[in-house]
């Protein structure tokens, strides 16, 4: 009888219903996972051939990647309505701060559902900024990536960032 | 009975713990799938940049003299160069391809762009010699160059064309 339990027989009753809920609740947690993946990369050398008009003249300020330079895959959605945003920063390591990079969405991707905003360039800057959003599975959203400011007032070295695309599920 | 009492007292509470515990363990998976990330690196690789172009053919020629001296030194400043680098501490070297007719001296001169300073006239030899020094990054156009000819009266009669080679180094 429920009244006669003894402590022990409690316990083993909570443990039980923890490993239930555990079970129960990991797995729905585990589908509901939202991921991103990003493939691609920009890079780019400067030399003479890139002055404005050779010598006497700067180098051309702006560089911009090819279109499909960085391909955004979003995935583990609950269905074609789960809502999501992603944000986007950079990460320098070894960076001209001088140096600005903007990003911007240059395709729809292919999925069921579907993707909004990010169509004009945003600035990258080292804290997170609201890229596009969108809601479904979406595969390979393309970004454009520009990097503008150059100039030959940047010493010859080689310069590296790191651009962090991070998915939010949204309500 | 006070033990079956209190057995049963502790069930609730257990299970409480135990609910608490597993929306802990939601919210920490709902936590972990909340923000996911991917990356992209961008490297931009900055060359060595050091241009320099010349333009201008001065014809320079001595024709007068005062009575009893020398004859004048004649000056050119119509020739021009342009240089572009992002380096530091660059400097611009002028030579020629041969040697001036004994007791000619042929030199140059080059305004600073922007950055650096110049030597002032540098008599020119088949020797690099030093024009202007310590420049740093610059992009600058239209720069003047200057010529001086000057000669003795024993050079005689001479005519010579010499090709200017100007150098941007480090």
């Amino acid at each position: 009888m429920k009244g006669n339990r003894s402590p022990r027989a409690a316990r083993a009753s909570a443990v039980t219903a923890f490993a239930l809920a555990c079970s129960l609740l990991a797995p729905q947690a585990s589908l509901a996972e939202i991921s991103i993946t990003v493939s691609g990369s920009w890079t780019e050398f400067v030399d003479y051939a890139d002055l404005a008009g050779g010598a006497g003249t700067n180098l051309t300020g702006t560089f911009t990647s090819a279109s499909n330079a960085v391909m955004v895959t979003v995935s583990g959605t609950l269905n074609k309505t789960d809502a999501w945003e992603v944000s986007v920063k950079r990460i320098d390591t070894g960076w001209n701060p001088a140096l600005a990079i903007l990003a911007r969405r240059t395709s729809n991707g292919k999925g069921q559902g579907s993707v909004s905003g990010g169509t004009n360039f945003v600035q990258v800057t080292e804290t997170d900024s609201p890229f596009f959003t969108g809601n479904g599975n979406i595969k390979d959203i393309q970004v454009q990536l520009s990097l503008t400011n150059m100039s030959l007032s940047v010493q010859p070295a080689s310069y590296m960032t790191t651009i962090q695309f991070t998915v939010i599920d949204t309500p | 009975m006070p033990e079956a009492g209190s057995g049963t007292d502790r069930v609730p509470t257990v299970f409480r713990s135990v609910l608490a515990l597993a929306l802990a363990v939601l919210v920490w998976f709902h936590g972990a799938e909340a923000a996911q990330y991917g990356t992209a690196v961008v490297t931009f690789n900055v060359q060595q940049i050091s241009e320099i172009s010349f333009t201008g053919s001065p014809t320079l020629t001595i024709n007068s003299a005062v009575a009893g001296q020398e004859p004048q030194p004649v000056t050119d400043n119509t020739a021009r160069y342009a240089i572009s680098t992002n380096g530091s501490n660059m400097r611009i070297t002028a030579q020629i391809n041969k040697p001036t007719p004994p007791n000619t001296l042929l030199e140059i001169m080059l305004a600073a762009p922007g950055s650096g300073t110049s030597a002032g006239y540098v008599p020119l030899s088949t020797t690099p010699a030093v024009v202007v020094s310590g420049i740093g990054p610059v992009a600058s156009g239209s720069r003047v160059v200057w010529y001086r000819f000057s000669a003795t009266t024993q050079a005689g009669v001479v005519s010579d064309s010499f090709t200017v080679t100007l150098t941007l180094s480090e």
